[in-house]
């Protein structure tokens, strides 16, 4: 599982961790404080490619669905197969068994901008939450 | 209340209305009626419609007049029912709410699929919304395969719907002989890029389709099969479709809810595989707890609806046929378990006498060979709405003439039977069209 | 009155069902066997699995569900936008006499003269009223004459050989809007609604410029209750560039015997029958939406339309631009017998008094309730009132969920709440003409109560409703893991329907 202090971030809140070339991805722990209990994960199936930017699936609490859109390009490795019947996960251990997806990395240098755990931090501060 | 309100008139509260966009008369409308008078002229009007309560109606082709419990309509007029909101406050909206659910329970259990909603507005909407559940599932393909032998309105609703969104709808044509799905121009036209034929049975010409042996060959080439029923009574003879290996059923309960109603309202039944769940169009309603451990219903899944969904939804749809479900549940409920059975033998055994008796008139045959339920297609020597009319005026209704449908088709009508027609009902129809004709 | 929790809870039918109970008699037949003609493999091998219960059972096994109901025989019910108002008994009488309930849809013409001129009595009312120039009554609810409407506009567009596919839409419309746009092959775009609640006109007159807009769809009163008092000069904006505007009838309660859409220069417009014209809601259907539309459009409209043709009504299929069917057969004829009633037994003065009563109570509360909560729009107010928890929230965290649930310990249906999404915890309230100056007192009186005990015991308000059926419900339990039908294994007290019988 790795440490929030060890991943990369989006500005829409989602987390990544690299790992053999592998970018593991979830949502923050803030994120999944803003949606509240979350009730169903759809992420498509594993072994279709996205592009940057491109929607990977979306989440959903009772009455708000959140789409999760691909931080980088690259090939879903896999997805959470556990979080079809325990989507609670997500709110529980965000960064842990609640993650979403593995994307193969296509392209590294599309990681830089991406901010690290301190630069996030700080972005939230700012969006004044 | 104007003074309250902190005004002189009611006029200064409409001031936001611009001066040249004022009616500046009243309203060119009869002058109103009280009560009495209402009724009056209601009724001078329902005076000149033929009708099912005093008249024989051998009429169906998608709309069918059964018997109506005397108790499903006394609960249908409880104001808490029929004039209460949309579920969406469910702490005091019980009532409404587990009545859906045992709705949704009978669509399933009578389909044989494992989930349903809470209705549509009607059978061509249910048809058109399973087939675009299909293509949800499916997630991919352009084509949808319908048959000749589905109803027709409910083709031309789909043709409508269909007409800007990017798929195409291509006919099956049927045998002409058995009235049943050419499986030959079928087996031509399945593709990968097909994404479900739909199967309508009993068809349009009332004869019963080898749903089992069609969902084999669709299912052998990826696509699904959308089962369509319009006289669900024959639910209570048939196996039902999710057991004959429909993916997707959608029909119609209106010959359980209300009678005809001259169109409407009735109710679509929509009900699908458990994997489907969350691409159903419309309201679903789902058990749950309170806080208090009870057991309690709330409208659930809402995601997948306008409201939150906006353009992305599943469907449009928001209203559906609440009342009306409830009218089929507590009609089912009624008839129950062997009710169902029994009325579904008693129809199919007076087609089947109709058939006997008419058929003996001179020029007058059955149009298909295959099997019916409880309706079926007749050629005349005359042009079917001839014949209509002189019955009319006989005061029997009978047939539907299928040239309103297709115009080539002059002598051609159908018929419906129900467990209120019977033998003295079908003498006097054979009698009566014997001298029409 | 209000629903009560009743000292046991009400079992599903399934759960008293016992074998050999029935609650119907069939007629018996001399009709011999039928033949065997039909595949073995075609036919249920049992009987379908459904309830066995007598009638009396039936009978009171509803009669409890429908205690656990609030409706309008109950009391107020004051949804913004949804115009719940009182549904006349004489309506459900007419629209039960055989001679018009038992009339199949294929009977021949001249067999159901009555009910064809029913329906053209109603189009011409209809007319009359919206200032439209024809309607067509097939559609069966409002976000079906919606998409109707979509694609008869779109259908004209094409027609002139015009692909533009933009349809604009303030943010404070209703999901259905941008949902039908979708469905009719269009593309919504939301605009923003100024700050005094209407149409902004710059942002407004600048995007229709660009000369890429199908329509604008516009409630008017919007949903905040406002008047679009700029609609002449919007409809005349979208018509200098080619485009058709779409009013959302959902308000039309404010207008009645006032103004008319079509006066205005509303190209299309849907009613909502339930609404406007006290046909019943139904605890969520079925509804009616019936659509009129002016000038060119009129010939996109559905088929068949009911025409007079020497000295008898017929119905008429000769239109070659038409769009279609939307539905089997002719509408929701029931509920369009109900409306017509209503119009009749109303006239022109009636209506017009309607529109009036409804406005000055709607404004009644916004005098007495402006004092509680806060106003988001200055603006008057026309049929509805919208307003907000923001203070209310600050002060005492008691948010506008807590408020609606708390109302109906007060034996109130609550207003419509988080809508328009555009007003932060809306509280969105329409009276209607119904309720007399009474009930909106008791209605003030009840929020102020509220209001009061939130400030005092904010934790009672925020575990609201205490004495309803149910108490509050767990929905994330609902999604999560989904239970949309009984089934006798996972029922949670499977011996549920024995007790006690």
């Amino acid at each position: 599982m790795p440490r929030a202090e060890d991943c990369l971030f989006t500005r829409d809140h989602e987390w990544l961790h690299i790992e053999d070339g592998k970018a593991r991805l979830g949502i923050t722990d803030f994120a999944q404080g803003e949606l509240g209990d979350i009730v169903y994960v759809d992420l498509g199936e594993a072994g279709r490619s996205v592009a940057k930017g491109e929607e990977l699936g979306t989440i959903e609490s009772v009455k708000a669905v959140a789409e999760v859109y691909a931080p980088v390009a690259g090939k879903v490795a896999a997805i959470n197969e556990m979080l079809a019947d325990a989507p609670e996960k997500v709110n529980e251990d965000p960064f842990g068994d609640g993650w979403l997806a593995e994307v193969e990395v296509a392209d590294p240098s599309a990681l830089e901008g991406l901010m690290d755990f301190e630069a996030y931090r700080k972005f939230l501060e700012e969006e004044d939450h | 209340m104007l003074e309250r309100i902190g005004v002189s008139s009611i006029d200064e509260l409409t001031a936001a209305i611009p001066e040249d966009l004022r009616l500046g008369r009243e309203l060119d409308l009869p002058a109103p009626s009280c009560e009495a008078e209402l009724l009056a002229w209601f009724r001078s009007l329902a005076a000149k419609n033929l009708n099912a309560a005093t008249e024989p109606c051998f009429l169906g082709a998608g709309v069918y007049q059964h018997g109506q419990p005397t108790t499903v309509d006394h609960l249908l007029n409880r104001g808490e029912f029929f004039t209460s909101y949309t579920p969406y406050q469910p702490e005091i909206s019980q009532g409404t709410l587990q009545a859906i659910f045992e709705f949704q329970t009978m669509v399933c259990s009578l389909t044989g699929l494992d989930v349903s909603q809470a209705s549509l507005y009607q059978g061509a909407a249910a048809f058109v919304e399973g087939l675009l559940l299909a293509r949800r599932v499916r997630r991919r393909g352009t084509i949808f395969l319908v048959p000749e032998s589905v109803h027709p309105h409910y083709v031309e609703t789909l043709r409508t719907y269909l007409a800007h969104l990017d798929f195409t709808l291509e006919v099956v044509a049927i045998d002409p002989v058995s009235g049943r799905i050419d499986e030959d121009d079928l087996g031509r036209r399945l593709n990968d890029e097909v994404i479900a034929l739909a199967v309508q049975s009993p068809n349009f010409y009332g004869v019963v389709e080898r749903t089992d042996l069609l969902a084999r060959r669709v299912h052998d080439a990826g696509a699904l099969l959308v089962a369509v029923f319009n006289e669900p009574y024959s639910l209570g003879l048939l196996r039902s479709p999710g057991d004959l290996g429909a993916d997707i059923a959608a029909g119609e309960f209106q010959a359980f809810a209300s009678p005809a109603g001259f169109g409407g309202p009735h109710v679509g039944v929509l009900a699908a595989r458990e994997k489907m769940m969350r691409q159903m169009p419309g309201r679903i309603v789902g058990e749950t707890q309170d806080c208090e451990g009870r057991r309690g219903f709330v409208l659930t899944l809402s995601t997948r609806e306008q409201h939150i969904r906006r353009e992305k939804a599943t469907s449009n749809v928001c209203t559906n046929s609440g009342l009306m479900a409830l009218a089929s549940t507590i009609h089912l409920c009624l008839l129950g378990k062997q009710g169902l059975a029994l009325a579904a033998d008693l129809c199919r055994r007076h087609a089947a006498l109709a058939i006997e008796k008419l058929t003996a008139l001179p020029g007058v045959e059955r149009i298909y060979s295959g099997p019916v339920f409880n309706e079926f297609a007749l050629r005349f020597p005359l042009p079917a709405r001839q014949i209509a009319e002189r019955l009319a005026e006989r005061g029997i209704l009978a047939p539907v003439p299928l040239d309103l449908f297709d115009p080539s088709r002059e002598n051609d009508g159908l018929l419906a039977l129900t467990e209120l027609t019977g033998p003295a009902e079908i003498d006097r129809l054979a009698v009566a069209l014997g001298e029409v004709l | 009155m209000k629903p009560c929790r009743p000292s046991r809870p009400e079992p599903l039918i399934f759960e008293v069902s016992r074998p050999g109970r029935a609650g119907y008699s069939l007629p018996r037949t001399e009709a011999p066997a039928a033949p065997e003609d039909i595949e073995p493999e075609l036919l249920g091998e049992h009987e379908p699995d459904l309830p066995e219960v007598s009638e009396v059972e039936v009978l009171r096994h509803f009669t409890r569900l429908s205690h656990l109901n609030y409706s309008i025989d109950d009391g107020m019910l004051p949804l913004g936008s949804c115009t719940m108002k009182y549904n006349p008994r004489v309506n459900e009488k007419i629209a039960r006499l055989p001679g018009l309930s038992m009339v199949h849809p294929f009977q021949v013409e001249s067999s159901c003269q009555g009910a064809l001129e029913l329906m053209a009595r109603l189009e011409e009312r209809l007319v009359e009223i919206t200032g439209m120039d024809a309607f067509t009554l097939q559609p069966a609810a409002g976000a079906h004459g919606e998409l109707t409407g979509m694609l008869m506009i779109r259908q004209c567009l094409l027609d002139r050989g015009d692909e533009r596919r933009v349809v604009l839409i303030p943010d404070s419309a209703h999901g259905t809007n941008p949902a039908s746009c979708a469905f009719s092959g269009l593309t919504p775009e939301s605009i923003a609604s100024g700050a005094d609640g209407r149409v902004e006109m710059d942002a407004f007159r600048r995007r229709v410029a660009r000369g890429d807009v199908a329509a604008l769809m516009l409630t008017n009163p919007n949903t905040l209750g406002i008047f679009e008092s700029n609609i002449g000069e919007i409809c005349d904006l979208i018509h200098e560039h080619g485009g058709f505007v779409y009013g959302d009838g959902a308000n039309l309660n404010a207008m009645l015997g006032l103004t008319r859409p079509g006066d205005q220069g509303i190209d299309v417009i849907h009613l909502n029958l339930h609404k406007t014209f006290t046909t019943p809601h139904g605890g969520g259907g079925p509804g009616s939406g019936p659509v009129g539309v002016r000038g060119e459009l009129s010939d996109y409209l559905p088929v068949p339309r009911v025409r007079r043709a020497g000295s008898r009504w017929t119905l008429a299929y000769d239109a070659p631009r038409s769009i279609g069917r939307v539905s089997a057969y002719y509408g929701n004829f029931g509920m369009l017998l109900r409306a017509l009633a209503y119009i009749q037994e109303m006239g022109a003065e009636g209506l017009r008094q309607v529109g009036q009563d409804a406005i000055l109570n709607a404004n009644y509360l916004r005098s007495a309730l402006a004092e509680l909560f806060d106003l988001p729009y200055q603006t008057p107010s026309m049929h509805e009132v919208v307003l907000s928890d923001r203070s209310l929230e600050a002060e005492t965290g008691v948010t506008t969920l807590d408020v609606a649930k708390r109302l109906m310990d007060h034996g109130f249906h609550p207003p419509t709440v988080y809508f328009p999404l555009v007003v932060s915890g809306a509280l969105m309230i329409e009276p209607t003409e119904t309720e007399s100056r009474e009930e909106l007192d008791a209605f003030i009186e009840a929020l102020r109560a509220i209001h009061r005990e939130a400030h005092e015991d904010p934790e009672t308000v925020k575990a609201a409703p205490w004495h309803t059926p149910v108490r509050r419900l767990d929905e994330v339990r609902a999604n999560r893991r989904p239970r949309v039908r009984w089934n006798p294994e996972s029922a949670p007290s499977a011996s549920g329907g024995g007790e006690g019988r």
